[in-house]
């Protein structure tokens, strides 16, 4: 199946506004509403139970000059295997205009077995352009005892600035091959949360490592890397206008909760507008 | 035996290429407790190797050294033109994939310093169009390309030109672990020894089935986290 949400959001009049809309079932979109900053949100819907092997969902949003739109979903996607290993996918394309911020925070993945699947993130970026995007990947269906059972998850990400590339971030994960003890270090959850913006520099990543410190989970004596608890973090700046926080954890609800911590510091720099707790 | 010679001096510590000023991470995993025996970096290499250099940098040599001989048999323009892109998206695609700040910044100087030296020692390999192609692009001088390129130059065969990076890759982070271990460089060599087989089948599977610049891959989130932190650590013997 081939699902898709196509979007334009416009700033007119003071005000931002769906000015295109177009969907393919089973993916669909809540009325927009107005957030506490007037920001636009807006959560995705799948009234499919996630994607089977063959499936691909595809996004495309444009965030027109000086636009916001805060894009989320309701809950996390699954990844079914589908018949002869097939491989599910998602693409998507965001185009953030001129001093337009969108705000991109899905639910995490969660792969069960035998799944293969492939996700491509294409990101252009204008001058003044601002974007917050975390993702997660669970190690599966873990209640059940699926844990790396997934055969292959490959997941790129390329930001633009006008047109040269300044991130191409392809990561492949396959359990088989790559052992997750090593690959993840004993850890199962994986995150990413990035800030894209001319405006970042040192004093941004000062902050969240700061943040970072309070979760540290450092040295191996010290219990973590496996057994403990905690989260084993980085951040860094990028090549050009934007840093990224990338984590390890032992839980999806942890890495979240950092996450959010970390967007509530740089939100208000950043933007100077407030974060608050998405209902999901 | 002349291209053993010239491998040799390609390969050896002593060509100044200031890769031992950079641990790309692994002084935070010694620093933090998790490499604390000789088995413990042998895994940490087996993943380096496997999951970030093979399907990046060994393959952007296996590349670069594919495509330069026909650029330097002074064929068409047209033809020329389009390695030159070839080239530089390759590049641009390996700073892509490198996220933390010091690996990226290191990889850039050591791009920068080995170019410099290649191009001194053997001026007429023509690495001066490379040079000027990423000034004009504000690229950045990759090792890597510039190891295929000086290969394919001495006419070297891609498989040769991937093991001796592969080789130089190991050997610097070896000579890295010594000093921070104050090892002796017998057991040093021990070492390298045992990581032989590790280099011979992954130069094998570089050049037997090659990654198209578009399928390059990383597979090292814990590393590239390590390599993020190193920014912060409390005390240093490394760049990055």
């Amino acid at each position: 199946m081939h699902s898709r949400w196509q979007g334009e959001i416009d700033y007119i009049n003071g005000k931002n506004v769906l000015s295109y809309s177009a969907h393919q079932a089973p993916l669909k979109i809540t009325r927009p509403f107005k957030g506490p900053s007037g920001e636009m949100i807006i959560y995705l819907m799948e009234s499919s139970p996630g994607l089977f092997g063959g499936d691909v969902q595809e996004l495309d949003c444009t965030v027109g000059e000086n636009a916001h739109l805060l894009l989320t979903t309701q809950s996390s996607c699954k990844l079914h295997p589908g018949k002869g290993g097939k491989t599910s996918g998602q693409s998507n394309l965001f185009r953030v205009g001129k001093n337009a911020v969108m705000e991109y925070f899905p639910g995490p993945l969660v792969p069960y077995k035998d799944v293969r699947y492939s996700g491509n993130s294409i990101i252009h970026m204008e001058p003044g352009a601002q974007l917050f995007m975390s993702d997660m990947l669970t190690p599966g269906r873990a209640g059940y005892g699926e844990m790396f059972k997934y055969d292959r998850l490959h997941s790129e990400l390329s930001v633009y600035w006008g047109d040269r590339l300044v991130v191409w971030d392809p990561l492949h994960l396959e359990p088989l091959r790559f052992s997750p003890q090593s690959v993840l270090g004993g850890y199962s959850h994986f995150g990413s949360f990035w800030c894209l913006s001319e405006a970042v520099g040192a004093e941004h990543v000062d902050v969240v490592r700061h943040v970072l410190d309070n979760y540290l989970d450092v040295k191996m004596s010290s219990g973590g890397g496996g057994a403990g608890q905690g989260i084993y973090g980085g951040v860094t700046l990028l090549e050009a206008n934007g840093l990224v926080v990338r984590c390890l954890g032992h839980s999806g609800a942890e890495l979240e909760a950092l996450f959010h911590v970390i967007w509530s510091e740089l939100r208000p720099l950043l933007l100077g507008k407030d974060a608050f707790k998405l209902r999901k | 035996m002349l291209s053993f010679l010239q491998v040799a001096q390609l390969v050896d510590s002593a060509f100044p290429t200031g890769a031992f000023s950079h641990s790309f991470g692994l002084e935070t995993y010694v620093q933090e407790e998790r490499i604390r025996t000789i088995p413990d970096f042998l895994a940490w290499m087996d993943s380096y190797i496997r999951g970030t250099v093979t399907p990046i940098e060994g393959t952007g040599v296996y590349w670069s050294a594919i495509w330069v001989p026909a650029y330097l048999q002074q064929s068409e323009q047209r033809e020329q033109e389009a390695i030159k892109a070839k080239l530089l998206d390759l590049s641009r695609r390996m700073t892509g994939t490198r996220l933390a700040r010091e690996s990226r910044e290191g990889a850039s100087k050591i791009g920068k310093r080995y170019l410099h030296t290649v191009q001194a020692v053997y001026p007429e390999a023509q690495l001066g169009d490379y040079a000027a192609w990423i000034k004009h692009e504000r690229g950045d001088a990759n090792a890597a390309i510039v190891h295929g390129w000086i290969c394919a130059y001495l006419q070297l065969t891609p498989h040769m030109a991937v093991l001796s990076f592969l080789y130089q890759t190991v050997n610097s982070m070896l000579q890295n672990l010594i000093r921070m271990w104050s090892l002796g460089q017998t057991d040093g060599q021990k070492i390298m020894t045992a990581l032989f087989p590790l280099l011979e089948r992954e130069a094998a599977a570089i050049t037997g089935e090659p990654l198209l610049p578009s399928e390059m891959y990383t597979a090292n989130v814990m590393q590239e986290i390590a390599a993020m932190r190193h920014e912060s650590l409390y005390s240093r013997l490394f760049m990055s």
